[in-house]
This record gives C-alpha cells, sequence and structure tokens, in this order.
C-alpha cells in the first residue's frame, strides 16, 4: 500500500514539474478561441453595459477615449509571458516541495491527505488548462444574444470623445420578417446616432 | 532560614511582577499613543519620527549586530560570507537598477522586470541561508523556507509593485521579531505578556483604516509630500487615501525605532550600549577593539551628520538616508535567522 502510495505521488509530484501548467493561458491549437488582439486594451476596472438595439444591423463596441489613457499591452508584453511562465513554475515547484516535505513524515494520515489533495489539484489544473483564458460568459444577456442574427458575429469598435462606460450594443435587427417574434422598426439610417436601446445589462 | 527564603523569593516575584506590568503598560501606552498620533497629524508624524530616531535607531541595531557577531566565525564562516556577500550585492544593485533606469528611460515593462529581478535575488539569498542554518541545526522546519519561498517568488513576479510594498510594510515588524526572540531568551514571562500584547496592533491598523480610509488624500505636490506618499504606496494603492497610508506606515516606523532604540537594548544587554565588554569581537584582540571602537564612533559621527542635513535639506538627506538605509534592511535577515 505504501509503495503504491509513494508510486502514485511521485507520479503526480512529477507531473506538476512538467511545463504544460506553466503555459496554462495558452489555448490549444484546435480551438476557436479567437486569439488575442494584439490592440492596447484596458487595464483599469471601468464601467460597461451590454445593450440589446433592435433597430441596429451591426453589434458596435463603444469605447470612451478617456479609458484608453494608461493602458498597457496585455498580450504583445515579453514580460507577461515571463511572468506566467517563472509564477507558474514557482507555483508548481512550491507545491512539490511542500508534498515532499509532508510525504517524509511517516503518518498515514498525513501521506493520504497529502495523494489526496495532489490528486485534486492536477485535476483542477488540468480541467482549467484548455479554457483558463476564456471569460466565462455573460449570463445576463443571453436571450439578446440568441437573437443576434447569424453572420452578426462580428463588432465595430468605435472610440468616441464622451461616454461614461464601455458599452456592447448588440444589433438585434431581423432580415426575415417571418422570424420576428416582435416589430420590426425602421433600419437607422446611415451616419444616425445610435438609437435609444430598450434592454440593458450592466454586469457587476 | 526558610522563612527568610521564603521572604527572598516573595520579594523577587514581586519584583519580577512589577516589572512585568511597567512593561506591558509602557508597551500599550506607546502602541496608543503613536496610532493617535500618527492618524492625527500622517505626514507631520512622518517626518519628525525619521529625522529624530532614523539615525539613532541604525547606531544601535549596528551595535546589537557588534554584539550578536561572534568573535571567530568558523564553521559558520559560509553562513557570514553569504549574509555578507549576499547584502553588498542587493545594496548596490537596488541602488543601480533603479539609475540605469532612470538613465537609460527603461519602459514600465523593463522597470518591472528589473523589481521583481531583484526581489528574486532577495528571496533566493533568504532562502539559501535558511538551507545553511538547516545544514547547521539539522531541524526540518528550515527546509519549509523553499516551498514557502518558491510561493513568495510567484506572488513577486505576478505583482512586483504590491510585492515590494509589502517588504515596505513588513520590515517594521523585524524588529519586533527581534525582540521576540530576544524576550524569549532573558525574560519569559515579558514574553508572554509581549506576545499577548502584539494582537494591539491589527486592532490599532483596523482603527486607523476604520478613520482614514476614505479621508482625504493628503494636500500638497512638493517632493517632500510626494517622496513620503510615494514610499507608503500611494501610487501603488490608488483608492485607499494616502493619509491612511502614511499614518500606517509612519505608526508601524516609530514601533521599530522604539524597538531598536529602548526595548531591545534594555532586554538584550542591560547597561550601557557604549560598553564594549559584552562584544565577542571586541574581545579578541586589541586591533579588533579599536576597530569595533572605531565602527562605532564613525556611526555616531553619522547620526549627527544626519540630524544636521535634516535641518539643512530634508528632502535631499531623507532620500539619500532611505537609499543607504537599505544597508541596514539585509543587514536585518542573517541575524534574525540566526535566532530563530
Amino acid at each position: 500500500m505504501r509503495r503504491v502510495q509513494t508510486a502514485v505521488c511521485g507520479l503526480l509530484l512529477g507531473s506538476l514539474l512538467l511545463p504544460s501548467p506553466a503555459s496554462g493561458d495558452i489555448p490549444p491549437i484546435e480551438s476557436n478561441v479567437p486569439e488575442k488582439p494584439t490592440k492596447r486594451v484596458s487595464t483599469a476596472e471601468v464601467p460597461f453595459t451590454i445593450t440589446a438595439d433592435r433597430r441596429a444591423k451591426t453589434n458596435r463596441l463603444v469605447i470612451p477615449k478617456k479609458f484608453l489613457d494608461n493602458t498597457r499591452a496585455v498580450s504583445s508584453s515579453p514580460f507577461g509571458k515571463i511572468q506566467t511562465v517563472i509564477a507558474g513554475t514557482a507555483i508548481a515547484l512550491a507545491v512539490a516541495g511542500g508534498a515532499f516535505l509532508l510525504l517524509r513524515r511517516r503518518q498515514r494520515g498525513t501521506q493520504v491527505a497529502v495523494s489526496g489533495l495532489l490528486i485534486g489539484l492536477t485535476g483542477l489544473v488540468v480541467s482549467q488548462l484548455a479554457t483558463a483564458d476564456i471569460a466565462p460568459p455573460i449570463s445576463d444577456v443571453p436571450r439578446a444574444w440568441k437573437q443576434v442574427a447569424a453572420g452578426q458575429q462580428n463588432v465595430t469598435i468605435e472610440i468616441v470623445e464622451k461616454g461614461d462606460s464601455v458599452q456592447l450594443i448588440l444589433g438585434t435587427y431581423y432580415r426575415s420578417p417571418s422570424r420576428d417574434r416582435f416589430d420590426q422598426p425602421k433600419p437607422p439610417e446611415d451616419g444616425a446616432a445610435a438609437p435609444e436601446s430598450e434592454k440593458s445589462s450592466a454586469p457587476n | 532560614m526558610n522563612t527568610t527564603t521564603a521572604t527572598y523569593h516573595n520579594a523577587e516575584a514581586s519584583t519580577e511582577s512589577r516589572g512585568r506590568s511597567v512593561f506591558a503598560a509602557a508597551f500599550i501606552l506607546l502602541i496608543l499613543v503613536a496610532a493617535a498620533l500618527a492618524g492625527w497629524a500622517p505626514l507631520g508624524f512622518a517626518l519628525v519620527t525619521v529625522f529624530l530616531f532614523a539615525g539613532p535607531h541604525n547606531w544601535m541595531e549596528a551595535r546589537f549586530f557588534l554584539s550578536r557577531m561572534p568573535a571567530r566565525w568558523g564553521a559558520q564562516k559560509h553562513y557570514f560570507l553569504l549574509g555578507a556577500g549576499g547584502i553588498l550585492t542587493l545594496a548596490v544593485g537596488s541602488v543601480l537598477w533603479p539609475t540605469f533606469a532612470r538613465s537609460w528611460q527603461w519602459e514600465t515593462d523593463s522597470v518591472l522586470l528589473g523589481l521583481a529581478v531583484w526581489n528574486s535575488a532577495f528571496l533566493l539569498w533568504i532562502v539559501a541561508l535558511a538551507v545553511l542554518r538547516f545544514r547547521e541545526t539539522r531541524r526540518e522546519a528550515w527546509l519549509w523556507t523553499v516551498p514557502a519561498g518558491c510561493l513568495l517568488l510567484a506572488a513577486n513576479w505576478l505583482q512586483p509593485l504590491a510585492w515590494s510594498l509589502g517588504l515596505v510594510y513588513l520590515h517594521p515588524l523585524v524588529a519586533l521579531w527581534f525582540l521576540d526572540r530576544e524576550l524569549k531568551r532573558r525574560q519569559h514571562d515579558w514574553h508572554r505578556v509581549y506576545r499577548r500584547i502584539l494582537w494591539l496592533l491589527p486592532v490599532v491598523v483596523g482603527g486607523l483604516y476604520w478613520q482614514l480610509h476614505n479621508a482625504p488624500h493628503l494636500p500638497g505636490r512638493d517632493w517632500l509630500t510626494m517622496q513620503v506618499t510615494g514610499q507608503a504606496g500611494a501610487g501603488v494603492l490608488s483608492e485607499v487615501s494616502s493619509r491612511f497610508l502614511v499614518a500606517t506606515h509612519a505608526f508601524l516606523e516609530l514601533l521599530h525605532y522604539a524597538a531598536w532604540i529602548v526595548l531591545i537594548p534594555l532586554v538584550g544587554y542591560a547597561g550601557s550600549p557604549w560598553r564594549l565588554q559584552k562584544i565577542p569581537l571586541a574581545q579578541r584582540s586589541r586591533v579588533w577593539r579599536k576597530a569595533v571602537l572605531w565602527i562605532l564612533c564613525a556611526g555616531a559621527a553619522v547620526v549627527v551628520a544626519l540630524w544636521a542635513g535634516f535641518l539643512v535639506n530634508y528632502p535631499v538627506t531623507r532620500d539619500v538616508y532611505f537609499t543607504v538605509a537599505i544597508l541596514h534592511v539585509l543587514a536585518e535577515i542573517p541575524f534574525l535567522l540566526r535566532m530563530l
């Protein structure tokens, strides 16, 4: 029993030292996760609203200019990658070292607890590897997103002079009348100001 | 005869109990008065405490380290060589890399990289000293510094600025740790009382936070105010009032100064700090005795020069002092590890 435990612990410790956990933010090659944009994105916390506009055909992301100050490039920064690799490696070494020191104690209860913890940690790391960089879905606007017609999965980014929050305006205007559930208002003219949206959701 | 002995023991116990009570009362009073003053006038309090106590506390620290340095290193040669080498290398590095950053106009990422590298070198130095302590003592507890050091390394690389700020706030507590070890060795009764009183610290800091975290930031964009607020982390923790940050840092600094100037000498070497009988290096030979005397005299001259510098030009002297003061911050580490 002790040999099996030691072998399992050795395998788990060895797997923790593999480089794969250190690249937890890099998506698998075959995934559909889009590449991170190389444009500078804000890392400050700014107010953000998601609205649905039935009179708009396209989706728009409206960013007031003031939020673009003091930003730093995230994905293009080499320091960011070095940070992740070193921090991940250090955490892996810390867990491995701590488990090794605990296992040196010849107490069965401690050894079983550590083995269980290592199995749980490894499972958690492996399950998060492929999705570590994907943000959780926004649950507040599921209906609006479902109503965005096929082909409207792109977004136009607009930088505006004024505004107090970053807005994602989903265009829910329908081309096919038979699929409409609501009245179909006139589409906005090109260049016209954005119509008032009828539904908004401000995530916390 | 039995009555006389019993009376003697009773008198002794009564004296010890009175001493313990006086110590506890004085320590609690120090904490409360320091917190009140720091909260009431944080900037002024910070400036005055540094002016009055920065130099003397460094002198007392040097005196303490001299009394703890063995006359001959012997088997501890590697430990003290690594300690001294680390102190000098890290001190020079801490001066050089910001100088390079300013001269070569490094971008933010490069500055953060430099900071993270220095912090990592500092951590690895401490872990290396701890491993040497393990080899001396064979106590397995020392090996836990390796995984703990790795965790701190990860935290440093994820948030180097916050990590450095953490060091700024933790450093004043190191003096309290020294005091804890001295009390454990020499005044066991006072040690228990001391540890209970230490629980007052988070309560007091919580009180300062409750009163000041939403207070307006400290006014003034002059060099001195920016120095003090910058050191307290106002640039990093911009969502917290700089008034609270400066008050907390100044409060902890005063405890640090009080520990080194009054409490540790009281416990550690009751008697005059200028008496050399209890300094092992001074007993080694006449040459060493003269060298120790010269070090202490030169240190006293530096303290006087520091006071003069503060009076002539406070901001410049403060800048120079805190640049050089990294030496004493680093020197505390090997001596503290020897006491654990």
